[in-house]
């Protein structure tokens, strides 16, 4: 098998979790750079979580601005993200990484005028996967 | 607050000097470092312990000393210059002239005068307190005339005097060994007139670079060029590059360049702890780290340093300079010495 | 836990270095006759239904108390009976798993094997399950057809109240900064036209300071409550708040059409009369708004910013360019606006239907998970477990899985120059080390450390150790060789010690003494461990402050 095969199981794998312990809808694995169609370095997958994950805190100050007032809970449209599935077992380096946010799309990006971001999903071999944002460039925290 | 004033004439400022001791990079004066922290955002630690309070490691006073990393970027942006204060010392003092050398020490009095004086207001306030009920008579024996009982005191006194008189060599390995060991056989010195003034120890050698004229006037204030002192310059002020600049720091003039502080982040965990401003008033925003463009990469130290993060409240932040030739994006940001420094911030997911 | 283990049925003392005495375990037909239900039944208490640390049954003899003479006749009754009816020769029960190259791992696919690996030792994870495979109750929860407790729900349910705390937090965090904001924004006045511009009587400084409220808050007074309106009034443009008069501002004509940006970055089109026109503009860059236009009297509705936002991050087709998400409720405006790039989206929502939503039974569709490590130390440690290979369905022998796993365990598999320093073996040794001595040992990557110590198990108490697998060169051979290992700045240390220190546990650094390479014939696994020793060493920050007295 080779190196790619590696790296479609390891989509694959990560594919069913968000699925299936997740609820993601609208997944899919992408190859192929969806505008001009070159081929990414790894798969990318996309999908649209149960609930809005992330959430600039620039634009939570804005929410909180354009309604002061009210206590109930904020209502929050999901977005789509992008999930690059990686195995613990590998090696990364920041040109890999810069080389997977080069190849994306900035334009159908999840925020428009905000450095790109995906999920780094890294899985074990015990089918635990743990998943962190990821940002092309210094973006400021939440307030976890 | 000095700052303020400091603030207006804060782009034409003559170059920081900062000291070179002993491989570390030291800030003595109060209005630098106050500069420094308001313009250029560099506020590196307090490395002195306080004379009031030695014995305690929390508040801690001057000097500051300066990453080498921040030095570097000093020197880069040209508002300041390194000087070796090890090379400097010695040869300037060899070529004083007469005068010149009476001045400087003159000013060194000036200086123990004016520390004794702010000693004894303090010691004035502090006694009765102290004492208070145990020698009531004794507080009002030293109000009455100012005849120093402190041995500690008498002893700093009759030194001060007798440098005068004998005007040796200051910076004689000898002297604090012969400050010790004075014999108490002197004490009969009458001192109630003028304090005499503490034996100062000069923290830096700046007070050497100034004219003559200016002594009296303290503090020193720096030079405005590095290259007023002449001849001697050439061999002490290190030229652009700092010596012992660690690999990080093409990260740390990035972040620098952005205007962010950094504080040293070992006890964090990171290289720096990145505050998006001064940190006295912001919690800090990232924990960076430094990592080669091809270095690997564990995965569990990205899960391990996003999870630090999140704990903390901030961002685990990777970044290094781009060291071959690659495609730089439409982000691709621009470090001020021109290289290319790639980051990337990671923040827990919460699924 | 170990101590149950002290059996006369001989069983493998779990120690490196005498792994060797229990190498093959019998390879026997699957018999399952003690297995427990698939689910554990209610009323069970944990340690009822966690009793067994191991999936081997042990008869001990009872203990003899010299004080107590009864106690010998216990014992020689216990004795005598098992000699006359000896118990079932253990391991009595053999699970069966199925390699899978594609996941590195193998699968056990069998609901009582599932739960008895389990509960009997925490062996495994639910592939779609945090630990505990359970994701078949957690969808009969959500279909309403079971009322039990799922870990994974109580997280969710957990998560939602912080979210809405963070809110709370943020909007009390936001109105506290605008305080200082305001207060070092104040500046004396001291010039003629400041002094002014100051309000006149006290009525007019209340209505200044409501409308300050809004203005800072930078919301181009949509809401259009504020009771001063900006433009009518005189002293718009010099209160106290310098940042006030400078901000450019919509004229309120009824109309807002604008979504709220910051000021600082994108001032808000000034179109002087907010018209049809500029509406239409506004809908297409904001497909799934459900309307932009407001009265004065319309009150802020929850969602109002959110959707807003959304509108305006979506405005290139980025969110949800279909609008078939369940929540976007855009009705008319949303079908018809240009959906650029939809043909990603288009096809990624016929891939992502849920197959169980259909039907109203739920297949269940989890398995539970074992590791390299946790497999073969269940085949060949315990031999309670056979692996069968899907290509050829015939089951491995131990020694085939010890080749295949270490090369299975460097990313991507190498099938040749395995060295014995492989991730596999380092990290055997160090799970077969901790089992054998009675702990629960499972992966920790979710603290960034190799493997977390749990005293009895996950369900009973937090894991109090956590571990970081060195490997250590000492050999004189690798000495010679100069292998030194990866190499770890400080930070690092200080970093996972952080990390294990909030969630309160203790670190442990784990060093392995790697043998030097063997020459000649391959080892059996059990001659091969043998040859590795470990280390442990406990790591913890001292703070002089702290650790006084």
């Amino acid at each position: 098998m080779s190196v790619s095969d590696h790296v479609r199981q390891l989509a694959g794998s990560v594919f069913n979790n968000l699925k299936h312990q997740h609820d993601w809808t609208q997944l899919q694995i992408l190859t192929h750079s969806p505008l001009d169609n070159s081929p990414l370095p790894r798969p990318i997958i996309s999908g649209l979580p149960p609930r809005r994950l992330y959430l600039h805190p620039d634009d939570q100050i804005e929410i909180i601005r354009s309604h002061r007032s009210s206590g109930e809970p904020m209502e929050e449209k999901p977005e789509i993200e992008w999930v690059l599935p990686t195995h613990l077992a590998e090696k990364w380096t920041l040109k890999s990484f810069a080389s997977v946010f080069d190849s994306l799309p900035s334009e159908p990006s999840p925020t428009p005028g905000r450095p790109k971001r995906i999920i780094l999903a890294t899985i074990h071999d015990d089918s635990t996967v743990v998943y962190y944002f990821m940002h092309d460039g210094i973006v400021k925290p939440r307030q976890n | 607050m000095a700052a303020v004033s400091v603030s207006v004439s804060g782009t034409d400022r003559a170059p920081v000097r900062i000291s070179k001791v002993a491989g570390r990079y030291l800030l003595f004066d109060i209005d630098d470092i106050m500069h420094l922290r308001r313009h250029h955002n560099i506020c590196s630690v307090f490395v002195g312990t306080t004379p009031q309070n030695p014995q305690q490691n929390i508040f801690m006073g001057l000097p500051v000393e300066l990453m080498p990393e921040e030095a570097q970027v000093l020197v880069d942006k040209k508002v300041a210059y390194i000087f070796d204060d090890g090379v400097f010392h010695p040869a300037r003092l060899a070529t004083l002239d007469e005068p010149t050398r009476r001045a400087y020490l003159q000013s060194l009095k000036h200086e123990g005068k004016m520390a004794q004086l702010v000693a004894e207001e303090s010691k004035k306030q502090f006694v009765p307190k102290v004492k208070q009920g145990k020698k009531k008579s004794k507080a009002s024996r030293t109000e009455a005339g100012p005849a120093v009982e402190d041995p500690v005191e008498q002893e700093t006194s009759t030194v001060g005097e007798k440098d005068v008189e004998d005007t040796i060599d200051l910076f004689d390995s000898s002297t604090p060994a012969s400050l010790t060991s004075k014999p108490k056989s002197i004490n009969n010195v009458p001192t109630k007139a003028e304090p005499e003034g503490y034996f100062v120890t000069p923290t830096t050698t700046s007070a050497l670079l100034l004219t003559p004229t200016v002594f009296p006037h303290l503090p020193p204030s720096p030079p405005a060029e590095p290259s007023e002192c002449g001849g001697l310059s050439t061999a002490a002020v290190t030229p652009a590059s700092v010596d012992n600049l660690p690999a990080s720091y093409p990260l740390y003039a990035h972040l620098q360049d952005k205007g962010y502080y950094m504080m040293p982040g070992l006890r964090f965990g990171c290289d720096y702890n990145v505050y998006p401003g001064d940190p006295l008033r912001f919690h800090s925003h990232f924990q960076a780290t430094h990592v080669g463009w091809e270095d690997e990469i564990t995965m569990l130290d990205v899960v391990t340093g996003g999870r630090l993060g999140t704990n903390v409240k901030k961002g685990f932040l990777l970044g290094g300079a781009v060291t071959s030739s690659e495609p730089q994006t439409a982000e691709g940001e621009t470090a001020g010495s021109g290289d290319a420094v790639r980051t990337f911030c990671v923040e827990w997911a919460a699924m | 836990m170990a101590d149950t283990i002290n059996s006369k049925f001989n069983l493998p003392q779990h120690d490196p270095a005498c792994a060797s005495a229990s190498a093959s375990p019998p390879n026997r037909p699957e018999v399952k006759q003690g297995a427990p239900k698939a689910i554990p039944p209610k009323g069970r208490s944990l340690s009822q239904t966690y009793a067994l640390p191991t999936p081997i049954r042990t008869y001990p003899l009872p203990s003899f108390y010299p004080s107590n003479p009864l106690s010998l006749f216990h014992v020689v009754y216990t004795w005598v009976s098992q000699l006359v009816s000896p118990p079932p020769v253990e391991p009595s029960v053999v699970h069966v798993g199925t390699w899978s190259p594609e996941t590195r791992s193998v699968h056990v696919h069998d609901p009582k094997s599932v739960r008895a690996l389990w509960e009997q030792g925490f062996f495994g994870k639910g592939v779609y399950s945090r630990s505990e495979p359970n994701w078949l109750r957690r969808e009969q929860v959500r279909k309403g057809n079971h009322d039990a407790h799922v870990a994974e729900n109580f997280t969710v349910q957990r998560r939602e109240e912080r979210k809405q705390m963070k809110w709370d937090r943020a909007r009390r965090e936001h109105e506290a900064i605008l305080k200082t904001r305001m207060e070092e924004a104040w500046v004396a006045p001291v010039g003629p036209a400041e002094l002014l511009a100051l309000p006149n009587s006290q009525k007019d400084l209340q209505q200044l300071r409501l409308s300050n409220g809004f203005a800072n808050g930078g919301v181009p007074s949509s809401l259009g409550h504020s009771p001063v309106q900006p433009n009518g009034s005189g002293h718009n443009g010099s209160g106290p708040v310098v940042e006030n008069g400078s901000r450019p501002r919509t004229p309120s004509n009824g109309v807002m059409a604008s979504p709220p940006k910051s000021s600082s970055t994108t001032p808000p089109p000034s179109e002087p009369n907010g018209t049809v026109l500029k509406r239409r503009k506004s809908v297409r860059f904001s497909p799934n708004v459900e309307s932009t236009t407001f009265g004065l009297s319309d009150p802020p509705s929850p969602g109002h910013g959110l959707q807003q936002l959304n509108g305006k991050a979506s405005s290139s087709n980025g969110a949800v360019p279909n609008g078939n998400s369940p929540l976007v409720n855009g009705k008319s405006l949303s079908s018809s606006t240009p959906s650029s790039s939809a043909s990603e989206e288009d096809t990624a929502s016929q891939t992502g239907s849920e197959p169980s939503t259909t039907t109203n039974e739920i297949v269940d569709i989890e398995h539970l998970q074992l590791t390299l490590e946790e497999t073969f130390y269940l085949v060949f440690a315990l031999g309670v477990l056979t692996v069968v290979n899907p290509a050829s369905g015939r089951a491995m022998s131990a020694e085939d899985l010890f080749t295949l796993f270490r090369q299975t365990s460097y990313f991507p598999p190498r099938t040749v120059d395995l060295q014995p320093d492989d991730p596999f073996l380092l990290h055997y040794v160090v799970y077969h080390h901790f089992r054998s001595l009675g702990w629960v040992v499972r992966p920790g990557i979710k603290f960034g450390v190799d493997w977390l110590l749990y005293n009895r198990g996950p369900v009973f108490a937090h894991a109090e150790f956590a571990l970081i697998v060195l490997p250590a060169y000492t050999a004189d051979e690798w000495k010679a060789a100069g292998r030194q290992p990866p190499r770890r700045s400080w930070h690092w240390l200080h970093s996972i010690n952080r990390v294990q220190a909030t969630a309160l546990k203790t670190l442990v650094l784990v060093y392995v003494d790697i043998p030097p390479p063997s020459e000649g014939p391959l080892l059996d696994p059990a001659a091969m461990l043998q040859r590795y020793h470990v280390r442990e060493f406990i790591v913890k920050r001292w703070l002089s402050n702290r650790n006084r007295g």
